[in-house]
């Protein structure tokens, strides 16, 4: 008799760790960047906030089944389909989306005001290190996929924490400053992928 | 259906002791699989597939199974983990195959080396006056550095180099006619 092995971890197990990692960048977050009090009077942050939140969840599972072999289950591909849409209809409902007049559009595309951008890729950064890793350890069938919804946990996350530190609530802003981002790393995080998570 | 089901269970019962540290099971199992892995192979690949390769990959397969045992949960059916893993294994193997330069017999190399070599020398030498030609073996086929070449020859380094220029300009317009 030898010592055998321990399967990976069980749907909890990873999901405590994903907290624990989300709780660890979250303290970091509200050490190192101002937060806006005004945001915190408005209910649509909360709730703005917690689809974030939940999209990143979704997608950390959603990783959590691409790492094994076995066929995955459904759902976090169609909940995740379901939330972006709904995250993307969710920015025009904001307070002052009157102030998306042409002229605040083009300041939107100007460079200087991809600050939250910037934010977004690094918090994504220290969530997806801690993703791959553990998605590494186990055997993805398909290393696009299971990349694309670690980019994906990871920069939901980031965009989840940027909630109180943008002031920008503008459609526009979020649209190119929020969610463009997200696309972005979701696309290099399955690229790099490809090469990091083959086994 | 009924045989995998009896596979399954069989597989499932012996692979669950083997994570629990029991060699002689873990051995059983890793020998039914093998066969189990020869015959998907063989579905997934049908007739085209060389015996040869065949054998490659369920080697392969049988390492990722070892290597990656501890993604598969025990609460989850063993035969579509064996199934993924065998098929991951075997798209990666073609996918290498088309990625990596076709594959000539060294026999093969070796002859059309020879002959390419032989004609291409005496080609090369019929081009050149005779103290062109025992510079060129000297630093080309001997391989000499250029000071002991110097040394030989009684000339200056920078002379060797330049008259090394010289020939190899020669022969490309000569050969590149």
């Amino acid at each position: 008799m030898r010592a055998g092995w321990k399967s990976s971890d069980s749907l909890l197990g990873f999901s405590f760790k994903w907290s624990l990692i989300t709780l660890v960048i979250s303290v970091l977050t509200l050490k190192l960047l101002p937060f806006h009090e005004v945001k915190f009077e408005l209910p649509y942050f909360y709730v703005e906030t917690l689809l974030w939140l939940l999209l990143s969840a979704v997608a950390g599972a959603g990783l959590y089944y691409a790492s094994f072999p076995q066929p995955s289950p459904r759902w976090p591909g169609i909940v995740a389909a379901i939330l972006l849409p709904v995250l993307l209809a969710f920015t025009l409902f904001h307070p002052i989306v009157a102030e998306d007049s042409p002229s605040a559009i083009l300041s939107e595309l100007y460079f200087k005001r991809g600050g939250c951008g910037l934010i977004i890729s690094v918090l994504a950064l220290l969530h997806s290190l801690f993703l791959f890793r553990w998605a590494r350890h186990g055997a993805a069938r398909s290393p696009l996929h299971a990349g694309a919804w670690a980019g994906l946990s990871a920069a939901g996350l980031g965009c989840c924490l940027i909630q109180p530190v943008c002031v920008q609530d503008s459609a526009v802003h979020l649209w190119f400053w929020h969610f463009l981002p997200l696309l972005g790393l979701c696309l290099v995080s399955a690229w790099v992928a490809r090469f990091f998570l083959k086994w | 259906m009924l045989e995998n089901n009896s596979l399954e269970l069989k597989l499932k019962q012996l692979f669950v002791r083997a994570m629990e540290g029991d060699d002689l099971a873990y051995q059983t199992f890793l020998l039914s699989a093998e066969t189990f892995v020869d015959r998907y192979l063989k579905r997934l690949g049908g007739a085209q597939v060389p015996r040869e390769s065949l054998a490659d990959i369920r080697q392969e397969v049988m390492l990722s199974i070892h290597q990656k045992r501890h993604t598969y949960l025990p609460e989850r059916p063993l035969l579509p983990w064996l199934y993924a893993v065998t098929r991951y294994r075997f798209i990666d193997h073609y996918r290498a195959i088309k990625r990596r330069p076709p594959q000539i017999p060294l026999d093969d190399i070796y002859a059309q080396d020879e002959s390419a070599e032989t004609v291409g020398l005496e080609e090369i030498m019929a081009v050149l006056t005779v103290p062109q030609q025992e510079l060129l073996r000297l630093v080309k086929v001997e391989e000499l550095p250029y000071t002991t070449v110097a040394t030989q020859l009684n000339i200056s380094v920078d002379n060797v180099k330049v008259r090394v220029h010289r020939i190899m300009k020669t022969l490309k317009q000569k050969l590149g006619e």
